[in-house]
């Protein structure tokens, strides 16, 4: 006999008769469990074998992904845009979407022309923030070399 | 002698379908493909009414291009008012296009898969369907009308995106196309030789999974009826890697000679493996709509089906929708459906009356319907 009836009672004649023949059916594969392969347990895996449906690390790789934003005119940080090199690199990216609407770039290479963009634009602002705060670093020792120059009496 | 304008034939008076023109975007041009299909037959309807119509696509595959042009030769200006109506599917550069044209837009909803499906089998399609969800996100504000083409896509317009007005538009099967078309008859001759045959059509991909499909048919194989055979009907493009585990599957259970995988198949093709089919098996995990459901039922083929996402909105009462993945309790309930005659018949009479809920007239006038409202909205 069937364990568990998986027929989804809808409130319709043929799905309450299937559930009682069915119900009421000796199951023949229940017989010959012994011959059934462990494969029939086994899912598909994907990124790098990982099970798609659960895994904490693909879902937490999932989620970096989502972070990162599209390529769109006003990414990569509003605060940078009126910088000089934000103002650039907005520039570039207005020119690059103009010439793959132009030149009818196929979802496929505009999906690896946005991955590539979307690296060279966080490369290029992680170095402008290196820089900010190389920047900062040396006016914070020049404000302090004033200051000791200030104190110091000849 | 003046042709009478027929009410039914055209809804909509002269001197509107004079003065505005209803034009389609699609991302991808094909033959076969649900979106490409369902805007070809709205291009038909709303020609058919009187309208100036045409399609534009961002690319195609032959020999679809000839039904319209790439979208970057849209006409910028035009003396007539302008409707667009926008399939949307998937990220494309055909969003940002749409958002800066200033006609009131429809937009029609086709899904997109979750992208947990499709990373580490298509990263490419996976990237764009993370930025269709945020040009989605962009396209809200400017666009007039969003439809989904089923309720559980609507949902995920209202929830996920935030449209506000919405509606439902049920993809447009035009099902004559089958009688236009002969079943390719080196398929009917070969496989047509009292083997019972299980088919699933759709694009082979982890969230319909096949995987699945391929364990029942193994089980019913093994313990019914030896004399079986399971087509797999679908293109494999973008999914190599999961193309290449359901092959290692299949080997490891011993169906090579058993499991067919036709890869694209064309119109004539289709019809040869409907015709020759005894049961539609659909376990998906994920379904925007799901037309090869409703082509089973033309076909009379009694369907089994996995209850996720669209696909019980789709069967409606119709067919079996199952509530869990049992595999062996599948193969019981394929097996019954297969040798009790009686039962069968019910299940295809049930599916012939949800057909009719999908025939083209009903859904005419529900475009009808959209198409008023967004000229009454804009004021056109």
């Amino acid at each position: 006999m069937m364990s568990r009836c998986i027929i989804e009672d809808r409130g319709t004649e043929i799905d309450r008769k299937l559930q009682d023949v069915l119900l009421c059916r000796k199951g023949r594969i229940d017989e010959g469990k012994e011959d059934r392969k462990d494969v029939l347990s086994e899912r598909f895996l994907n990124w790098n074998g990982i099970d798609v449906k659960g895994s904490f690390f693909l879902k937490e790789a999932l989620l970096r992904l989502e972070r990162i934003p599209p390529l769109t005119p006003s990414y990569p940080i509003e605060t940078h845009r009126k910088s000089l090199l934000g103002k650039g690199i907005v520039w570039l990216k207005r020119m690059i979407l103009k010439l793959m609407v132009r030149f009818d770039t196929s979802i496929k290479y505009q999906s690896q022309v946005n991955l590539a963009l979307t690296e060279v634009v966080r490369r290029l602002v992680g170095r402008m923030e290196s820089m900010e705060d190389k920047i900062r670093e040396q006016q914070g020792i020049i404000d302090d070399l004033k200051k000791r120059l200030q104190d110091v009496s000849f | 002698m003046t042709l009478r304008r027929d009410c039914k034939m055209f809804p909509f008076s002269r001197d509107t379908t004079d003065k505005i023109e209803i034009h389609q975007f699609v991302p991808i041009a094909r033959y076969g493909d649900a979106v490409f299909d369902d805007t070809l037959a709205i291009r038909d309807i709303l020609r058919k009414w009187g309208f100036l119509s045409n399609i534009y696509y961002q690319g195609s595959f032959p020999p679809a291009e000839r039904e319209g042009v790439r979208y970057n030769k849209f006409p910028p200006k035009s003396s007539s008012k302008r409707i667009i109506i926008y399939h949307f599917a998937i990220g494309s550069l055909l969003s940002q296009f749409v958002q800066h044209l200033s006609n009131p837009k429809i937009l029609i909803y086709h899904n997109m898969t979750p992208v947990q499906y499709l990373y580490g089998v298509d990263n490419n399609s996976a990237q764009a369907v993370m930025e269709g969800k945020e040009e989605l996100k962009r396209l809200k504000d400017g666009i007039t009308l969003a439809l989904g083409d089923s309720e559980y896509n609507r949902e995920e317009l209202k929830k996920d995106f935030g449209f506000t007005s919405t509606g439902v538009l049920p993809i447009i099967i035009d099902f004559n196309k089958f009688n236009k078309n002969k079943a390719d008859e080196k398929i009917t001759e070969r496989y047509r030789d009292g083997t019972i045959n299980f088919l699933f059509v759709g694009k082979i991909a982890p969230n319909k999974c096949q995987e699945d499909i391929i364990k029942v048919f193994y089980l019913y194989q093994r313990y019914f009826n030896p004399d079986s055979r399971l087509f797999l009907v679908g293109s494999t493009y973008g999914m190599e890697v999961y193309e290449r585990y359901l092959k290692q599957l299949t080997s490891r259970l011993g169906l090579e000679e058993k499991v067919v995988f036709t890869g694209h198949v064309s119109p004539q093709e289709l019809i040869a493996y409907y015709s020759i089919s005894h049961l539609f098996l659909c376990l998906s995990k994920h379904e925007g709509f799901c037309v090869p459901l409703l082509e089973g039922m033309y076909f009379d083929i009694p369907i089994i089906a996995y209850k996720a996402a669209a696909v019980p909105e789709t069967l409606g009462k119709a067919g079996v929708l199952i509530n869990h993945k049992g595999y062996e309790e599948i193969a019981e309930l394929c097996d019954l459906l297969l040798c009790d005659s009686e039962l069968r018949q019910m299940v295809i009479e049930g599916q012939r009356r949800r057909l009719e809920d999908f025939r083209k007239v009903s859904i005419e006038s529900r475009l009808k319907g959209y198409i008023e409202q967004v000229l009454n909205n804009e004021k056109l």
